[in-house]
């Protein structure tokens, strides 16, 4: 994390709201990537986004470490995205993105290379391969084991290769 | 374990998600005009409460 990431994290537990949205927007991109990894449609991806921000400033008092937000940040986002499935109670399968919707018109790749792994494997994968994270980290976040996380990166791996129709 | 992008690189993002977020900045901003308010109405409370107390004391 540079320093000005971290600058604005603290400006923005000082209550400095253009530091929090400016914080926000650096990770908007790996927050979609995220949400997308679980919720597959852009509409429940931008609620689920819209809640995390909230509850982000609502709570980043309680942040101890600034060197973590990110961390904590994708755990938020993470649950939101967990509570908008169990709230819908729909099984999101691979056929959604057959005949995408109008705003599921984005990033077509992105989410058939998601679509194409098991589920449970999406969200480590893209933590993993999308986002840089470390598998000590992604324990943490999905409150797995790390030889589980290190199980699903490999079974996600053997799945893309699959969909590339490549050895990755 | 190898670092290595499987997943593609550049992400567009979507409008809606665009929308949503902006609002969400919007309403921590409009929050922030509020929480001005309900301090500043906190304050006048606590200093009413400190001139009745005041008075109180006096007129005893």
């Amino acid at each position: 994390m540079n320093t000005e990431t971290i600058f604005l994290i603290k400006r923005a537990q000082k209550h400095d709201k253009e530091a929090f949205c400016k914080l926000i927007n650096i990770h908007l991109k790996d927050m979609y990537r995220t949400a997308i990894a679980i919720l597959a449609n852009d509409e429940d991806a931008g609620d689920a986004i819209q809640d995390t921000i909230l509850s982000c400033w609502e709570k980043m008092d309680t942040l101890k470490n600034p060197q973590y937000f990110k961390t904590w940040m994708t755990r938020i986002l993470m649950n939101h995205c967990y509570d908008a499935l169990r709230k819908k109670s729909v099984y999101v399968d691979l056929e959604q993105y057959e005949e995408p919707s109008k705003n599921d018109e984005y990033n077509i790749e992105f989410k058939e290379a998601l679509d194409s792994i098991a589920e449970r494997y999406r969200l480590p994968i893209e933590l993993f391969y999308g986002q840089g994270y470390k598998v000590r980290e992604i324990s943490e976040i999905m409150s797995l084991p790390q030889n589980t996380i290190k199980t699903y990166l490999s079974r996600g791996r053997k799945q893309l290769a699959k969909f590339y129709g490549e050895e990755i | 374990m190898e670092e290595k992008k499987v997943l593609p690189d550049e992400i567009e993002l979507p409008e809606i998600v665009l929308s949503k977020s902006n609002h969400a900045f919007e309403m921590i901003r409009q929050e922030s005009v509020n929480m001005k308010k309900e301090k500043n109405r906190r304050i006048f409370k606590s200093q009413v409460a400190a001139i009745a107390g005041r008075l109180f004391q006096l007129h005893r």
